[in-house]
């Protein structure tokens, strides 16, 4: 009942539900005319053809308010819902367009390449950004992105250094040749990331065998050292899920932002030759 | 280390025994019972330790009206003025020097935004200025707008009002044992002769000695006790006269540190349990008699109960907050015998008005309009529900009127709140994406505009100051960059930054070769529109900024 009534008076969810009325209305009110009288129109793809141009060039709009973040555009989390509506009401105006999913023609088809790419990445990118985060906040301990390759470089540093140590101070070479042999590997880049962006937990069981492996070897005190090496490789995983999950949250917007721009190049392209020889 | 005692560091190392000696003779002093005061803390080291003794040249300012100060001045010779109406100019006492940007100052950061960091154009002369701090306002920016200068002197304009003040008279002690802000200005009319004494020297001296305790709480009740219980909600259908009644019997107290800088809270970080401790120590204990209602003047206070071998959080109060009123009137209502529910602590430093129950059984509970409401029974919730309340009473978030908090559930660590800031501030962003977390929550390194802003007291130039919207800025150049701000913050939300030129150069000071710094903090965007721009800019929502005690951020959280 709490639930209902927080649902039912949260402002975020009035203007939720308010944005989809604004995006059904005007999908309705340029739909409905279009099968209704489609045969009294001269040219009815027109119609729909400027309608989703618009919506393209107001989806492409999102980026460069960012750049305008001095004026008071209204907060830019009600430009990124109506962003992910009017991404869907883009696609519904291009099947209305197309009459299809897939076009016939020649280029035409790239353009459908293009839109269908911007729209799986848009999808794509929504949901890394609402499940990734709590990942994150959840996993614990958080690095910022910048500093990630100075963490990793300190982290190497000391396990060199402790691999020093342990040959030094114990007269054998068995964990430090383990760590030559296998776990270097595992420390010099970013490893596991599959399994990191899965939610698996390979890293963790991986790290776990290479341990009990080399400490069946392994006299007192050399397993002391062993537990301080397994501190830094499990640092190190932290690391990895950071790199991975963090990563992951920049680089689909670097798939997602070439690709739009990409698209609203072409749509103009399409509307000059359509404007120019087919008018 | 051992943990830090009172006089290790004396307010002014160089006061001499003589000057202590010839205080003690003069009359404010002399008349004073030392036999009163305790043998670790007698009136002549209170002297020699908690005080200081300053000259001033004529048009020195000495109190800064909108200033947090710990001190009093007592004066000993010469002629104070104090500007009671209205107020002297923001800027001839160092303040302003922001304005809101109009709409093509604000196109214009689209394009015109620096490469180069902390950039400032400013004459290659510029000096640290850490030497003479003093503001002379006979030679301020703007004297001419406030000051007639005849052949007969210089004399402050008519449409000024003022008072001059002559020897024996003291000033700041409310400001100062309140903690609240000073209320007017106050110059040196001619050389003058002060003796400072810190907030510490002042309590013991009220605390031991009934004239000057009776001087100060007479002034306390006169000019801001009355005005405080009118305007509280359970007292303002009061009459004058019962008010009076209750203000002359009202007690005052004060608890903890003054100073709770960064490095007393590395000491409490230290221990487990503070509560109870000197660091946190109690006002009112559960299970003890309970003597009158407590107000809260100033500070913060932490509410408990006992759990285990602990203590529960259950709540906190704040400048304005009571505790205890429905504790005794419902003992009062019943007949019962009048015991804490539960426990009071004081959380760094506070102030509280303690009303006797006698009075509030004469003249308080037979003409309140209708009960006193309930508090919000925290103990009924399972101890899961506690986590964040003690964080935010731990951390002293509560002390933040705009806490930057962060949803981590919700922050997809784009960035783009520190890229707003950066745009609104010439390229230099004014806050850190990173901070204490409590499960999804993080309060990220972003002035808070506290309600209690410790960073306020000390400032030389007064260059940090708050706007009459409540926000906390910095005058760039008025500021000297002597870093007492950035130290007093507990929360590490300003930044000394070093400045360059419009080459990139670092700019220095020409007497001593040092690189020039300035103080640099988030100031709300105030002299854009639309409010912070880091809130707007976030696409999800995640960045709030948080008023502990009017939002119900908390209350939903718990």
């Amino acid at each position: 009942m709490i639930l209902l009534r927080r649902l039912i008076f949260n402002p975020d969810i009035k203007i939720f539900i308010f944005l989809w009325l604004v995006a059904a209305s005007i999908f309705f009110t340029i739909a409905i005319p279009l099968w209704q009288a489609e045969s009294l129109l001269e040219a009815p793809e027109m119609v729909s053809g400027y309608s989703l141009f618009g919506c393209i060039l107001v989806l492409g709009f999102f980026r460069v308010r960012k750049h305008l973040s001095m004026f008071s555009l209204v907060k830019t989390r009600w430009w990124f819902t109506a962003h992910a509506i009017l991404g869907l009401l883009a696609l519904a105006f291009y099947v209305l367009h197309v009459d299809s999913w897939w076009p016939q023609s020649g280029y035409v088809q790239l353009l459908a390449v293009l839109m269908f790419a911007v729209t799986v990445t848009g999808f794509l990118g929504y949901v890394i950004e609402k499940v990734f985060p709590m990942r994150l906040t959840q996993q614990g301990s958080e690095i910022l992105f910048s500093q990630i390759p100075e963490a990793v470089h300190q982290l190497i540093s000391e396990a060199e250094n402790l691999m020093l140590e342990v040959n030094k101070n114990t007269a054998s070479d068995t964990l430090s040749r383990h760590y030559l042999e296998t776990l270097k590997w595992f420390f010099q880049k970013p490893r596991f990331v599959r399994s990191h962006i899965l939610g698996g937990r390979s890293a963790g069981y991986w790290l776990s065998q290479q341990f009990v492996t080399v400490n069946r070897y392994l006299d007192e005190n050399e397993k002391g050292y062993s537990a301080q090496l397994e501190k830094l490789a499990r640092k190190k995983l932290d690391i990895d899920f950071n790199y991975t999950v963090q990563g992951i949250m920049k680089i689909w917007l670097l798939l997602h932002v070439p690709l739009s721009a990409a698209l609203i190049l072409m749509s103009l392209w399409h509307l000059l030759l359509v404007n120019i020889y087919l008018l | 280390m051992n943990r830090p005692k009172r006089w290790d560091q004396p307010f002014d190392p160089e006061m001499r025994f003589e000057q202590a000696e010839i205080l003690m003779a003069r009359p404010e002093f002399s008349n004073i019972d030392d036999s009163r005061f305790p043998a670790a803390t007698p009136l002549f080291d209170i002297l020699m330790n908690d005080c200081r003794v300053i000259e001033y040249q004529p048009g020195d300012l000495v109190i800064r009206e909108g200033d947090y100060g710990n001190s009093a001045f007592l004066l000993l010779a010469g002629g104070l003025r104090i500007v009671t109406n209205p107020d002297l100019p923001p800027r001839i006492l160092g303040r302003g020097g922001i304005r809101k940007k109009n709409f093509f100052a604000i196109l214009r950061q689209i394009w015109r935004r620096n490469k180069i960091p902390e950039m400032r154009k400013y004459d290659s002369n510029i000096t640290q200025g850490t030497e003479d701090l003093r503001v002379n306002l006979f030679d301020a920016e703007g004297a001419k707008n406030v000051f007639d200068f005849g052949s007969d002197g210089i004399k402050l304009k008519d449409k000024y009002h003022s008072v001059l003040l002559g020897g024996g008279a003291i000033v700041g002690e409310i400001a100062a044992l309140g903690r609240v802000q000073r209320t007017a200005s106050a110059y040196a009319e001619s050389k003058i002769t002060l003796l400072e004494i810190r907030w510490q020297g002042l309590r013991d001296i009220r605390k031991y000695d009934p004239g000057w305790r009776t001087m100060i709480d007479e002034n306390y009740r006169e000019k801001m006790l009355k005005t405080q219980l009118e305007t509280h909600p359970d007292f303002s259908d009061f009459d004058t006269a019962t008010l009076n009644k209750i203000s002359a019997a009202t007690l005052f107290e004060t608890y903890g540190e003054y100073e709770w800088t960064r490095s007393f809270r590395k000491e409490l970080a230290k221990q487990s349990d503070i509560i109870g401790t000197d660091a946190e120590p109690w006002v009112a204990r559960e299970g003890d008699y309970a003597d009158g209602l407590l107000l809260i003047g100033a500070g913060f206070a932490r509410i408990t109960s006992s759990i285990g071998k602990g203590h529960r959080n259950l709540g906190y109060l704040s400048a304005g907050d009571y505790f205890g009123m429905h504790e005794l009137y419902t003992a009062w209502k019943d007949g019962k015998e009048q015991q804490w529910q539960v426990s009071l602590s004081a959380l760094g430093y506070l102030h509280v008005l303690r009303i006797p129950s006698h009075v509030l059984h004469e003249l308080v509970f037979p003409n309140l309009q209708k009960p006193p409401e309930m508090p919000a029974e925290q103990e009924k919730k399972p101890l899961s529900a506690d986590a964040t309340l003690a964080w935010a009473i731990d951390e002293r978030l509560i002390n933040g009127t705009q806490s930057m908090m962060i949803n981590m559930d919700l922050c997809v660590r784009c960035d783009d709140c520190v890229r707003a800031c950066e745009a609104g501030h010439d390229g230099n962003p004014r806050f850190l994406r990173r901070g204490k977390t409590q499960g999804k929550w993080m309060a990220a390194h972003a002035c808070m505009h506290c309600v209690d802003p410790v960073c306020m007291i000390g400032c030389p130039t007064g260059a940090i100051h708050r706007t009459p919207e409540g926000v906390v800025v910095i005058n760039d150049k008025t500021c000297i960059g002597c870093a007492t701000c950035a130290n007093s913050c507990p929360y590490d939300n300003i930044r000394m930054v070093t400045i360059r030129d419009t080459s990139g150069n670092n700019l220095h000071d020409p007497n001593t070769g040092e690189a020039i710094k300035k103080a640099t903090k988030c100031d709300l965007c105030i002299s854009q529109y639309g409010g912070p721009a880091c809130v707007r800019a976030c696409p999800h929502g995640a960045l709030q900024r948080i008023d502990f005690k009017s939002s119900n951020w908390l209350k939903e959280e718990i």
